[in-house]
């Protein structure tokens, strides 16, 4: 089986070089940006958890990048999402 | 990861989804917004976040576990010095904990104490960030909850690069 890493690359993302350090087969955070929108992975496939969660920031063709990111995590974790949301920061915590 | 947890989380603004504004929430196959949203809940979530506020440690101003009254004493080329250490450290904690924990040489109690650790350590980063960036009259925002120090990258990174250049060899491996 392939890594994640690879299945992202597969659909156009440049992955962020240190991003790459902190992602193994089994967890990690791998980073980068898909046709100008930036995202941001957390996960874990292993015995104990398993979880995928994405992140992608608002840029160009914004809906096309979510949805091949997408592809990617059901192809990856073997199933489809549970929940999606918009987020917008309040107090943000970056100035 | 508890997904239903973290759904009833993300519907009623608790943990860290109180600081978000979330909108078009979307569940799928079985689930319904319906089954999972609590006036009650959302109620208590902001209560606790409101107190939450009241009472963060803010970045830039909580110096974690550095000695206030020594970095005030301290030489531009000290203040270099502990930063470059610290900053070093974290990255050795954080490197050695995520290829440990993932390889399974680490528990989930000893992962949780290495993040608790690297918390602790961010604070005195950005400390030290927020002390340099004022010493050499660099743009930085000013503390705030919730808000990371973020001083002028270029300029800071002049100071930073201009100060490191002279380490030495020895002094690298032992930081």
């Amino acid at each position: 089986m392939r890594g994640i890493l690879d299945k992202l690359r597969e659909v156009g993302c440049e992955i962020d070089f240190f991003s790459e350090l902190r992602t193994l087969d089994n967890a990690g955070n791998p980073s980068g940006e898909l046709m100008g929108n930036p995202f941001h992975i957390t996960f874990a496939k292993n015995k104990t958890d398993q979880y995928f969660m994405l992140t992608v920031a608002e840029g160009a063709d914004f809906r096309k990048a979510v949805e091949k990111l997408s592809g990617v995590v059901t192809d990856f974790m073997g199933a489809g999402p549970i929940i999606s949301y918009e987020e917008k920061r309040t107090g943000s915590d970056y100035a | 990861m508890d997904p239903e947890g973290r759904i009833r989380k993300i519907v009623n603004g608790g943990g860290e989804f109180a600081k978000l504004k979330l909108s078009n929430i979307e569940l799928f196959g079985e689930r319904k917004l319906v089954d999972y949203q609590s006036d009650a809940e959302m109620q208590r979530n902001r209560e606790i976040e409101a107190e939450r506020v009241k009472n963060a440690r803010i970045y830039g101003k909580d110096p974690g576990g550095l000695d206030v009254k020594e970095i005030e004493k301290m030489s531009e080329r000290e203040l270099f010095e502990i930063y470059y250490a610290i900053t070093y450290e974290v990255w050795a904690i954080s490197h050695h904990g995520r290829r440990d924990f993932s390889n399974g040489y680490m528990t989930e109690e000893e992962w949780k104490a290495t993040e608790n650790q690297l918390s602790e350590l961010q604070y005195s980063v950005e400390y030290l960030l927020y002390i340099i960036s004022k010493r050499i009259n660099i743009p930085v925002n000013e503390p705030e909850v919730d808000k990371h120090i973020r001083p002028d990258k270029d300029l800071f990174m002049k100071w930073y690069n201009f100060h490191e250049k002279d380490l030495s060899g020895d002094w690298r491996t032992s930081a």
